[in-house]
């Protein structure tokens, strides 16, 4: 039977993309022999399941979906196209879709990429990357995420790595977490040093780093606006950041998901500002999931904005606020929805009345009025996927051949056929 | 089928014609020789009168790659101001400092463009530089990889590695970025920044390594010499911007031994620290340093007033200047062991000192450099001010009355600070087709471009001779790339995909089992995926990649 083994793949359910895996590929079944985290298994391994194209729930072929589509589009005044689930061939497709059909841009975690933007748009910041932080950091502070959670090899290939370049042995860090139920289990290091562990609410998250940036500016607080044993915690948090040869401080616009998030990242950037006066210190966002960071720089470089921009008026236009997919669908600001989600791990399909359009691995719980299968890119078709950083872009593989088009094939199809 | 352009007066330095009538026969792409009879034509175009020269190339202009989309993610507001409407032909976009690479690219077609080099590719980061360079649509384009800085390569140099391996990863660098020349940033300067140290001089040692300025520069110049690369180490040189870095541009020129260098944006290197303000003009001593030494080659960085954004690599020197942000917003970052990056907006006034006096440094070196083929202009776009102010640039160039006119506009005691009144060198068509085509496309190896020789490619601009420079260079009234007519008097015709320019030395592949084991250890990606490969070039969208032949050793 046909069995082939492919090493180094790259694995595109995060935006860590590890690139270590090694794939077995059985007629068309996938299994990670090695290196694969635990969601890399079970999204590699998922059956092959290869649904039809489908109308209103009925199904028809690609050409008359595509038709279909194209219709709708053409039809509307003021499409909205989100999900973005893609790699960077999908977005660079999208950008002329929603150009011809004046379109409105958002990415289905546009609401945290937005707490970044916001920050980068408003004050900017210091920031570093993952090879940076497994060779120099050491000291890295966990800003409302434990980074596991969402990113279950962060540790295992950036922290307790048996090299680095400056660090005299891999383990030589300390570690500290400010937030709430946060798995602090792997911040333990193997030689069994224990993490400093700083207990809030992630609504209080902007308020504490405020007040760790006053105490390392030696400021003295008013003994009402914190206990004082998390004072003295704070204290000591201070003093490690002000000693590190090179401190990174982490934070996932994904886990602020309170009122104003955007806060707590400005805030965590005025520590590493201050810190910057004298020593080193620089931010990691943990970030662009889903192909996030792929459509932001595609959208930044055609565009000249990173998302939520509308094409409404023949140019793009961009703002934060109004482009939002959430407010669009509520205020019934547009006429019909182009849901794109290329990885199978992106939220579902908002509801709503308005016409649909799905492209995804899957059928909609909610039936769409056009339906297209796609491809995983990284596993049906080759591609380019953006790391967290931003930095760093990788390339994937084609592991199998479903005869699933990429999201950019369908888009161009599209395009061609658009009235 | 054949074109001829007919009657045009050609300005063509490689081939020494300066504004002679020549007819220019286009076949396939190409420009052939004359033709007889001329009944074989199928298209012919009456220029008489007009001015002909090669297509232009920007040969250091940041078109591509991460900190300029910083800079695009940045700066809404730069681009609300200047909002591009798509056409029939053309996609939508927006310009000014940081344009989207659309936009960029119908404009410099617009201007008469038909090349741009990207010349501070990060080698982490050349996958994203190749991406945004092959939607920027109209032009050729190619990028210097980044060296200098890496981790790679400062422990071999703190091992005192032997040239040859050297010279090995300077050339596995080239391949595996698509890479056609090598430039040094602030050399060690942006690691040593990493270990906290906020200055480098040129002979100051890193403190991790040990390793100076003076030794990065000397292993790699050896290195591209030996190699045989056709353009030198483009090298940004120690203290950027700082004053009296003038002594430490003049040492760093003396450092290479004779060996080939180019100084790029030399007028941000240019500066004493005379007067009661400890700022002063260094245009004299750099020019008459270039002028007495033939190995060395400079572009200008030429400042213009207006809000643009400064987006290097030197995040060393970026951070020191963020204080002066406007609008007070920046990004610094440490990339990669591979080298950083800073993203600072900034406004140049006519009406502060500091400003005004930059801008007379780079007008003085151009007009104090006497070889106008060893001296490019560039505005190290956007860092001194956006490409679009190119056709005002060489009107200053060539019009010593609107000189004139200008400087009394700026601060009167920069004015007065400055030589610049007293200086009559008015560039001739000529001069400008070499520091805007010829020079470049020689500099760089490319033996194809920038002249109108039979053989080359078609890369033609045609402009109407108009008394005011700056409207004549605003709007060519033809341009052809590879013997397609793009624009016509302005507008995009026809839209051109590129190609990307390379060079690609032999190396020892002993030096990939070394790359590996570094990577496997220290990297976070594998180093099978940090090499780009042809295809995936060609996938991105790119025409062809175009390989440029090596200098004899």
């Amino acid at each position: 039977m046909a069995r082939s083994i492919n090493k180094e793949v790259t694995c595109p359910f995060c935006s860590l993309l590890c690139d270590d895996l090694v794939v077995e590929h059985k007629q068309g079944h996938l299994t990670v022999r090695e290196h694969g985290c635990s969601r890399a298994r079970s999204c590699f391994e998922r059956p092959a399941a290869n649904p039809a194209p489908a109308i209103r729930g009925i199904e028809v072929s690609l050409d008359k979906a595509i038709g279909e589509a194209a219709r709708l589009l053409g039809g509307a005044r003021r499409p909205l196209i989100s999900g973005l689930g893609s790699d960077v061939a999908g977005s660079r497709a999208v950008m002329p879709l929603a150009e011809r059909t004046k379109a409105v841009l958002d990415h289905c975690l546009g609401e945290a990429a937005v707490r970044n933007i916001l920050v980068l748009q408003e004050r900017g910041w210091i920031t570093t990357t993952l090879t940076e932080v497994k060779n120099r950091a050491d000291f890295i502070l966990f800003v409302g995420t434990d980074a596991v959670s969402r990113y279950p090899r962060f540790f295992e290939r950036y922290v307790w790595n048996k090299s680095s370049l400056f660090l005299e042995k891999g383990t030589e860090r300390n570690i500290a977490y400010l937030g709430r139920r946060l798995n602090t289990r792997p911040g333990i290091s193997p030689a069994g040093v224990r993490p400093l562990n700083i207990h809030c609410e992630t609504e209080e998250l902007a308020g504490y780093l405020s007040l760790l940036l006053a105490l390392m500016k030696g400021l003295e607080l008013q003994p009402e606006s914190i206990p004082r044993r998390k004072q003295a915690q704070l204290r000591t948090l201070g003093q490690q950041l002000r000693e590190a040869n090179y401190g990174v401080v982490v934070w996932a616009p994904g886990d602020l998901d309170v009122a104003h998030g955007e806060l707590i990242v400005e805030a965590a950037g005025e520590v590493i500002r201050e810190l910057n006066h004298s020593g080193r210190c620089a931010g990691l966002p943990l970030a662009g999931d889903h192909g996030t960071a792929s459509f932001m720089n595609t959208c930044a470089w055609q565009s000249g904005y990173p998302l939520r921009v509308s094409y409404e008026r023949g140019f793009p236009e961009h703002n934060t606020y109004k482009y939002a997919t959430e407010r669009l669908l509520r205020r019934q600001q547009v006429d019909v929805l182009f849901w794109i989600a290329g990885f199978g791990l992106e939220p579902p399909v908002p509801e709503t009345d308005l016409p649909t359009i799905v492209l995804g691995v899957s059928p909609p719980e909610q039936e769409a009025d056009v339906f297209i299968p796609v491809g995983t890119p990284g596993l049906d078709h080759a591609g380019t996927l953006f790391r967290t950083d931003s930095v760093v872009a990788l390339p994937l593989k084609a592991l199998r051949s479903t005869g699933l088009p990429s999201v950019a094939t369908v888009l161009e199809r599209i395009i061609g056929a658009l009235p | 089928m054949i074109t001829r352009l007919r009657g045009g007066l050609v300005y063509d330095p490689v081939n020494r014609l300066d504004g002679e009538q020549r007819d220019i026969y286009i076949r396939d792409g190409r420009i052939i020789a004359a033709l007889h009879p001329s009944g074989d034509i199928d298209r012919d175009i009456d220029i008489s009168g007009r001015i002909v020269m090669p297509g232009g190339i920007d040969i250091h202009s940041h078109i591509g790659g991460g900190k300029l989309n910083i800079a695009r993610m940045m700066l809404p507001e730069d681009h609300r101001r200047d909002p591009v409407m798509a056409t029939r032909l053309t996609r939508a976009g927006c310009g000014h400092a940081a344009p989207s690479t659309l936009t960029t690219g119908y404009r410099y077609a617009a201007m008469g463009y038909t090349s741009c080099f990207e010349p501070a590719m990060l080698p982490a980061n050349a996958r994203q530089a190749h991406l945004e360079m092959a939607d920027t649509p109209m032009l050729d384009t190619g990028a210097y990889a980044m060296l200098g800085n890496d981790d790679f390569l400062l422990r071999m140099l703190s091992r005192r590695a032997p040239q040859a391996l050297i010279n090995d990863y300077v050339a596995w660098t080239l391949h595996a970025t698509q890479a056609i020349a090598i430039k040094v940033v602030n050399p060690g300067g942006i690691n040593a920044f990493k270990f906290n140290q906020r200055a480098l001089d040129l002979d100051d040692k890193n403190k991790h390594y040990g390793v100076t300025p003076r030794t990065i520069l000397k292993s790699l110049t050896t290195a591209l010499t030996q190699l045989g690369v056709p353009h030198p180490l483009h090298v940004h040189g120690c203290n950027l911007g700082v004053p009296g870095n003038l002594s430490t541009t003049l040492k760093t020129m003396a450092g290479v031994e004779g060996r080939p260098v180019h100084l790029t944006h030399i007028q941000f290197h240019s500066y004493g620290m005379e007067g009661d303000r400890k700022f002063s003009s260094g245009a004299a001593e750099i020019a008459e340093y270039i002028n007495a030494h033939p190995n060395i080659s400079c572009d200008v960085g030429q400042v213009m007033f207006g809000q643009t954004v400064t987006a290097s690599g030197d995040n060393m020197m970026q951070y020191r200047s963020h204080k002066h942000a406007h609008p007070n917003k920046w990004v610094c970052m440490d990339i990669e062991c591979d080298a950083g990056c800073g993203v600072v907006p900034f406004r140049y006034r006519d009406s502060s000192f500091v400003n005004a006096l930059q801008w007379c440094i780079g007008l003085e070196l151009f007009l104090l450099v006497d070889d106008p083929w060893r001296i490019f202009l560039t505005t190290d776009h956007p860092n001194g001010a956006p490409f679009t102010s190119y056709p005002h640039l060489i009107r200053l160039l060539m019009d010593k009355s609107f000189r004139d006119d200008m400087l009394h506009t700026i601060n009167r005691h920069a004015r007065d600070a400055s030589r610049l009144q007293g200086l009559e060198r008015e560039y001739t068509l000529y001069e400008i087709a070499v520091i805007t085509r010829a020079g470049p496309a020689t500099s760089l190896g490319l033996r194809d471009r920038g002249h109108l020789g039979a053989g080359a490619a078609a890369d033609i601009t045609v402009y109407r001779d108009k008394k005011d420079r700056q409207a004549m260079f605003e709007q060519p009234e033809y341009v052809f790339k590879d013997g397609e007519m793009v624009v016509r008097n302005g507008r995009i015709r026809h839209i051109h995909n590129g190609r990307t320019h390379t060079v690609k030395p032999d190396y020892d592949q002993g030096i990939e089992r070394r790359l590996k084991a570094y990577f496997d250890r220290y990297h976070t990606m594998n180093l099978s995926n940090f090499r780009i490969t042809d295809d995936e070039l060609l996938d991105y969208g790119r025409t062809a990649i175009e390989t440029h032949k090596l200098k004899r050793r």
